[in-house]
């Protein structure tokens, strides 16, 4: 690998390592896999090399490999068969932990949603283009996700 | 169910955004996944480089198709004859046919022409008789040995019933040993391959029912470099429990207070048993080429007392009792925890360290109930720090010099934890024996679909035995190799009863085992030895 490749996929990674993992985590709810998966989604950049018109079509990209991955990963053999430890988040902070517990505890797609829409910023529209939706399937999946944080958390998550 | 009461919808999703924070990336995330992309490239590339040669060659040369033409060849050549000739139907009527055209022929020679018929029999019965006495299962079973099968899931219950039957007595005891031995019914373990001198010390107590003893590295480990042991009694709400502590080959014990020696302190130096004359310790740590223990919340090193207690302010205006945990070349470590027994979740503890002299004291933590605290029911001293287990929080890492304890799992354990080259080892919850890493990632379940009961771990090696519910429990120990994932039984107990070994105990060749009656054997897992201690 030549070393102008080696210095843009560091700088990808410094850009866009966190965002991904936390990605993956909010899919797979598991650190371990988590870091798997998101090993996996760069070494997919390097091994196809993709050509990106953008800075945003860059991370869209990386998003949409990522929860591909993710279902992916939910849904193969291994997973299906074996019981992961559903407490490996509690080294976090008590108070952190019950919220995250909660967001955890949504179905998937309002995991997704949710996430992409309180932590990475990402409107309605644009959740609805990553994921290959209608904006009022993603519209109504964060109200549910909402709805559900409510009954869980009181207060639940901001409008 | 509510949690959180009084946060607003802003500070949730603060919350949120705070947790999701503190998710990491290992730090040599960019050099393992660039050196994994290396690799995956060379493997395409040549994964492609061997289609095109494959491509290349014509089809009659390709070698899948000539294995399928062989094996066509073979089923039309061999296999239609031979099952005409094993088809009995086909056989008995050309014989009978034979005897018949012989008898009408008018033939006299009955018995020649019934002899030549009969050859024709056997011939004919030679391929289902052999099919029938080559079932090397079948033969194993009646032999009485037992099969992996037989641990993984039913057990073999002949043997299982014929060494309970000769179970419950100590004479009895040692010939089941000698037997097992010799039968190799039971295969001995054969060591600790994946031992480490270098292994973080570990302390091991109990919480319900059992003790807890610390664990070591492999047996070679053990005997190059003896890590401290400690079994610490737990909570008050087990009292009665045995204590244990084992340095090298070292054991040191004291036994249930309602046993034959009325709870003496014992001290077994691998061949013989003597009394240290002390009594009634709350809990007991092989330290410091000697034993230290505690009792009425006082710190002695044999004899001697390290440090009075007793009239400290550990947990403010609150009562405690104090134990020892750990011990490393510059302190003794010891938590102090409520001793009203009716103490939960706001019950104050701390853990704190002390000079071997007792003149220098330095509290690590304190947990002032409320929002932190519970119990104790154990610690161990690992390499950087202390791991401890609160009985309403789950398991902390505290660092060595003090500080704010991180939670590393909220599961629940009620059985001994250890640790491993960096690694947590517990039962959890559901009775599985899972691992996670000291710094509360790499959560993993080991042995799965089994209720595990009473675990030691040493030198690579998780021994256990399995809990009365278990349909296959018959008190019998199991060995799971952390390195190769095998799982085998190494001793089949004699006594009868599911809980008659309670307490396994790891030593540098083995395992100590404690009987609910109080009596301790030493099991020697090269040779399959089992001796009693007491």
């Amino acid at each position: 690998m030549e070393q102008k490749e080696q210095a843009e996929f560091t700088e990808l990674l410094q850009k866009y390592s966190s965002m991904v993992l936390r990605i993956a985590f909010s899919n797979v709810k598991n650190l371990q896999d988590a870091q798997d998966i998101a090993q996996e989604v760069f070494i997919s950049v390097l091994t196809k090399r993709p050509q990106f018109d953008s800075e945003e079509h860059e991370k869209a990209w990386l998003i949409r490999v990522t929860i591909n991955r993710c279902k992916n990963h939910v849904k193969s053999f291994w997973n299906r068969h074996t019981e992961g430890l559903s407490e490996d988040l509690s080294y976090l902070p008590k108070e952190e932990t019950g919220v995250m517990q909660a967001v955890l505890a949504l179905p998937q797609n309002y995991r997704n949603v949710i996430h992409l829409h309180y932590y990475e910023g990402y409107s309605i529209n644009e959740i609805a283009e990553l994921l290959h939706k209608k904006p009022a399937t993603v519209g109504t999946w964060l109200a549910r996700g909402r709805a559900a944080l409510k009954k869980s958390l009181k207060g639940g998550f901001d409008e | 169910m509510k949690q959180d009461e009084g946060r607003g919808p802003q500070e949730n999703t603060e919350l949120y955004r705070a947790a999701m924070d503190h998710l990491r990336l290992p730090e040599d995330f960019e050099q393992r996944t660039l050196e994994l992309a290396k690799k995956r490239m060379e493997q395409e590339q040549e994964k492609q480089a061997a289609k095109d040669v494959w491509r290349a060659k014509p089809f009659h040369r390709r070698p899948a198709a000539q294995v399928c033409f062989a094996l066509l060849l073979l089923l039309v050549v061999g296999v239609f004859p031979v099952l005409y000739l094993t088809q009995p139907s086909l056989s008995t009527q050309a014989t009978d046919a034979a005897v018949m055209q012989y008898d009408a022929a008018g033939g006299n020679g009955g018995l020649d022409g019934g002899a030549e018929a009969g050859e024709a029999e056997p011939e004919a019965g030679e391929p289902e008789a052999a099919l029938t006495a080559g079932n090397p299962a079948e033969d194993r079973m009646d032999e009485g040995c037992i099969p992996e099968a037989a641990f993984l899931g039913g057990a073999a219950d002949g043997e299982v019933e014929e060494q309970a039957s000769i179970s419950s007595q100590d004479a009895a005891v040692e010939k089941q040993v000698q037997d097992t031995a010799s039968s190799g019914a039971v295969p001995p373990d054969t060591g600790t391959p994946t031992a480490n001198s270098s292994c973080a010390p570990q302390v091991f107590q109990e919480e319900n029912p059992m003790p807890v003893q610390e664990g070591a590295g492999g047996s070679e480990a053990m005997d190059q470099s003896p890590t401290p042991g400690v079994m610490l009694r737990s909570t008050p709400e087990d009292a009665g429990q045995a204590l244990f502590s084992a340095d090298g080959g070292t054991l040191y014990f004291q036994p249930d207070p309602s046993s034959e020696n009325g709870g003496k302190l014992m001290v077994w130096d691998g061949t013989t048993l003597s009394d240290t004359g002390v009594s009634n310790a709350d809990s007991l740590l092989a330290a410091n080429g000697g034993y230290s223990y505690t009792s009425e919340n006082k710190l002695y090193h044999g004899t001697s007392l390290v440090r009075d207690f007793s009239g400290e302010a550990l947990l403010g205006t609150s009562s405690f009792t104090l134990r020892v945990f750990g011990a490393d070349s510059g302190y003794l470590y010891l938590f102090a925890n409520n001793s009203n027994p009716s103490s939960g979740s706001d019950a104050p503890y701390a853990i704190l360290r002390v000079t071997p002299d007792g003149t220098t004291e330095q509290i690590l933590f304190t947990a002032t109930g409320g929002s932190t605290g519970g119990k104790i029911t154990q610690a161990l001293l690992a390499e950087n720090g202390v791991i401890y287990f609160s009985t309403e929080d789950g398991f902390y890492a505290l660092p060595a010099s003090g500080g704010q304890p991180r939670r590393l799992t909220a599961n629940y354990t009620s059985v001994p934890f250890y640790l491993w080259e960096g690694e947590l080892f517990f039962i959890d919850a559901q009775s599985n024996l899972c691992a996670v890493q000291t710094n509360g990632g790499g959560a993993r379940k080991l042995v799965d679909g089994r209720v595990l009961y009473q675990p030691a771990v040493s030198g690579g090696i998780v021994y256990y035995t399995l809990a009365a519910s278990d349909a296959s429990a018959s008190n019998a120990i199991y060995a799971f190799d952390l390195s190769t994932g095998d799982n085998r039984l190494v001793l089949t107990n004699t006594a009868g009863g599911a809980d008659d070994f309670c307490q396994l105990l790891p030593a540098p060749d083995g395992l100590f085992l404690a009987k609910a009656s109080g009596e301790i054997f030493h099991f020697q897992s090269e040779t399959g030895a089992l001796t009693k201690i007491s």
